[in-house]
């Protein structure tokens, strides 16, 4: 059909189609460059920021791996801090201010600042409501507070869902606090649940989760000879 | 119409074409291609999809490792099969890692790359980061630039992810404390042994039980088929002393060695370049040069001063270590014709006039015929004989085929004739090891009708024809030669229940107060106490130790148990007193490094739960 056309008529048809739509279309274009402009600084910059913060998240984790943390240096100690506290300001809702959060209260756990490892955890656990390091961040916390000799604290830490990943780990922790707070029937319990949700094939924690449960057992009955031939 | 509506399409069509033109041309085209699920994706972890390429170089890189753990191990017993599973599930694993920590605003700075590619001493030369051998190393391993960079960057970030929770993790005194009540715990347990030697000299086991016991235990009685077989085998070895080298191919070797050394020779030269002018000028510069250079003039001030070649000019003229082939040869030529240190006369190439000086000559040590002839005699040898080795197997395979014997065939080809220890269908050792030996050897023809087998083949060792040597078949131990075996364990089952009951007597004594002390001494049995001994004590009989500690640590004391042995001697063991371990009593530096260790195996069990919590919340496909 094409054929039927002169070339007059097809510039003519341009021209027309230009003028009809010729705005639109550069406004369209313009502003997918100016979109797709836009959105690619933001990756950039998100990028970048990720880079800094890495940079001084490795030179922070490159302090807190020369020596235990109580026996840093004072400027190694200093340097450090500085560098967490940037994170925790400047890279704020980026996983780099959680785990320098992570950080500073394990260097406060070393120095024997109990209270000021429980708000750092604390402030950990806030930041990262419905995110799995919260679980993480909680555990910690819930020992924490057993070490503080806060029991029901401890306890109320870990209270809520507990998904089936942590469920041991969890099971444990409270055995051990119940342990702690004197409660022998409730640490029972909760070293067998551990036992249970372990699986079978991680042999070290379920021999030291039996260690444990041995430290609660009721006494054995009389002991039974019947047993005698069972075994060998 | 259809005009219309044609006109309309191109309108649209331009629109199309300039939307889709746009982004290719600041992105490129591999862009779109390279990140699209290509269709060789195997797992997919939250919509990013794993490549079967990346599954088996894991794979791969799993396989290397567990083999330089474990040593000398058969290659083909890591199956891919059973690996391929757990490869998958770790990349699984960490591909959501790497998806929460991406989402989560981590990051790997090329710099941090960079720095770390410095320090690897495979991609160094001369202490210093080569990226020719770099890249060369890594095309070795199968990777582009790109793809390793890219892998790099994926180990750093993942390790950056772990070690926030691996290195951040800490323990209380109250853990600590834990510890230590349970790792530190002692014991005093007071146990004697009831013994089941006396009980089976008393026990009378009949002939007939033992026959009975025979019968209806035949199968485990059983021998399993075996098969020895006589055997020629012929490799390249054995050939060595047929073949014959003479002093003619050796020399040649040789001056072809010499040779290839003599061209590792480098060359470092400087020189100076006129470039023509007018005739006159020129050869003016260079007699002038020349002159000077005779007078004693130093060659790099000169080449500064003269030198038209402005780069080398500053350098003092140095070229540096020539190749071969990156000047003219009249150039290469007259460099060749220097010794250390000389000056070359004029030459002339297409740039100008030159004066060449070698500044450096490094020599490869001269190769000594003597000291090389046995090296190249064996190898020449070893080439021969393996051009041979066909010819000769085509021999033997013609000798032994319906031979009556394998003895006639070896005897014509100078060979032997060995034998196997008689192996069973699941193979043997030595020989017996290689599979193609033992399945030519169980074949019909080779087994039942006593042919010679046809030539097998072995990668490493040359070929094999085999004979079978003798059989044997499935058969039954006969009665007599188990007769005392049998006797013997039905006397230890029967004096076990006898100890049994023994046991239960002695222990009703003990649950009436009696100690394990005295009733020892009344019966006569032996009897042992341990005092203050640990959980891991190595001092004492560790399976009564074990026992001893398996009774609960809050039982009523004393607690009573008995049980028996391997050996069937029986126990029975009174735990008087348990002392709790004592954080206090603990120095502090070992406190120091048992918190340390804590902290580290916590932490590691804290990041394995924070990846299986990542891992449930991911959305995976698997075998796509």
């Amino acid at each position: 059909m094409a054929d039927h056309l002169s070339d007059e008529q097809q510039l003519e048809s341009l021209q027309r189609w230009w003028r009809e739509n010729g705005m639109q279309l550069v406004l369209v274009i313009a502003l997918t460059l100016a979109g797709w402009y836009g959105w690619q600084q933001w990756q950039g910059n998100k990028q970048a920021r990720a880079e800094m913060g890495s940079l001084i998240y490795i030179e922070m984790m490159d302090i807190a791996s020369q020596a235990p943390l109580s026996a840093l240096l004072d400027v190694q100690r200093e340097a450090m801090v500085e560098k967490s506290q940037v994170l925790k300001k400047d890279y704020a809702n980026t996983q780099y201010a959680n785990y320098a959060g992570l950080l500073l209260a394990k260097l406060a756990v070393a120095e024997k600042r109990l209270d000021d490892a429980a708000q750092e955890l604390q402030t950990v656990i806030d930041n990262t409501q419905g995110e799995e390091l919260s679980y993480i961040a909680r555990m910690r916390l819930a020992r924490l507070e057993m070490g503080r000799k806060n029991y029901p604290q401890a306890l109320q830490v870990l209270e809520g869902d507990t998904p089936p990943a942590i469920l041991a780990s969890v099971a444990e922790l409270r055995g051990d606090i119940n342990l702690f707070a004197g409660d022998q029937l409730a640490a029972r319990a909760a070293y067998q649940s551990a036992l249970d949700a372990v699986g079978s094939n991680d042999q070290r924690l379920r021999a030291l989760l039996e260690l444990k449960l041995n430290q609660v057992l009721p006494s054995p009955a009389a002991t039974s000879a019947a047993s005698a031939g069972d075994e060998s | 119409m259809l005009q219309d509506f044609r006109e309309g399409m191109k309108g649209i069509a331009f629109f199309i074409v300039i939307l889709i033109i746009v982004p290719f041309a600041f992105v490129g085209i591999d862009s779109i291609f390279s990140n699209s699920p290509a269709s060789d994706a195997e797992l997919e972890v939250d919509g990013h999809s794993i490549s079967r390429l990346v599954v088996d170089r894991a794979l791969a890189i799993h396989k290397q490792r567990l083999l330089q753990r474990l040593g000398d191990i058969d290659p083909a017993l890591l199956d891919d099969a059973m690996l391929r599973g757990p490869v998958k599930e770790r990349l699984i694993k960490e591909k959501a890692a790497e998806l929460t920590a991406l989402s989560t605003d981590m990051g790997v700075s090329p710099a941090t790359i960079a720095s770390l590619l410095q320090t690897v001493d495979v991609y160094q030369s001369a202490g210093k980061f080569d990226r020719d051998k770099y890249e060369f190393a890594i095309r070795q391993m199968g990777y582009t630039p790109r793809e390793h960079h890219d892998y790099m960057s994926n180990g750093l970030l993942l390790s950056q992810f772990a070690s926030g929770v691996v290195d951040t993790g800490f323990v209380t005194d109250a853990d600590l404390e834990l510890a230590a009540r349970i790792f530190e715990q002692r014991r005093n347990y007071y146990y004697l042994t009831v013994p089941i030697a006396p009980l089976v000299a008393e026990t009378k086991v009949e002939d007939a039980e033992v026959k009975a016991y025979y019968e209806s235990h035949k199968e485990a009685f059983r021998t399993e088929e075996r098969l020895a077989i006589d055997y020629i085998q012929l490799s390249a070895n054995n050939l060595l002393d047929l073949v014959e080298v003479d002093e003619v191919m050796v020399r040649e070797l040789f001056d072809a060695r010499q040779q290839m050394a003599q061209a590792a020779e480098r060359r470092r030269v400087a020189h100076i370049l006129v470039e023509p002018t007018d005739d006159a000028s020129q050869a003016a510069e260079i007699a002038d040069i020349q002159a000077k250079l005779a007078a004693g003039g130093d060659f790099a001030a000169l080449a500064r001063e003269h030198s038209d070649d402005l780069g080398s000019a500053e350098q003092g003229g140095d070229l540096g270590f020539v190749e071969s082939g990156a000047f003219p040869a009249e150039f290469e030529t007259a460099i060749l014709a220097l010794s250390e240190g000389e000056i070359s006369k004029p030459v002339t190439t297409d740039s100008g006039i030159h004066l060449i000086r070698l500044t450096e000559l490094e020599k490869t040590q001269a190769l000594v015929f003597e000291d090389e002839k046995a090296a190249i005699e064996t190898k020449l040898k070893g080439q021969l004989a393996a051009e041979l080795l066909p010819q000769k197997i085509e021999q033997l395979r013609e000798l032994s085929y319906n031979a009556e014997t394998l003895e006639e065939p070896a005897q014509e080809m100078g060979l032997v004739v060995a034998t196997t220890e008689p192996f069973p269908r699941s193979g043997g050792s030595d020989l017996a090891a290689y599979p193609a030996i033992v399945s030519a050897a169980y074949a019909e023809d080779v087994l039942n009708n006593g042919y010679t087998s046809d030539i097998v083949e072995l990668d490493d060792a040359g070929v094999v024809v085999l004979k079978v040597r003798k059989h044997y078949p499935v058969a039954y131990r006969p009665f007599a030669s188990v007769a005392a075996d049998i006797t013997a364990s039905l006397k230890h089952e029967s004096a076990k229940q006898a100890l049994a009951e023994r046991a239960r007597a002695l222990q009703a004594q003990i649950a009436n107060g009696k100690s394990i002390e005295k009733l020892a001494q009344e019966e006569g049995l032996a009897w042992q106490v341990n005092l203050d001994t640990t959980r891991f004590d190595k001092r004492v009989d560790e399976a009564i130790r074990d026992h001893a500690f398996g009774l609960p640590a809050s039982s009523s004391l004393p607690a009573t148990s008995g049980f028996g042995l391997a050996s069937g001697d029986y126990v029975i063991l009174s735990v008087a007193a348990i002392h709790s371990g004592e954080l206090d009593k603990i120095s502090a530096a070992r406190r120091d490094s048992l918190a340390q260790s804590a902290s580290r195996t916590l932490a590691q069990r804290e990041y394995q739960g924070y990846e299986s919590l990542i891992l449930a919340d991911a959305t995976v496909k698997m075998d796509k």
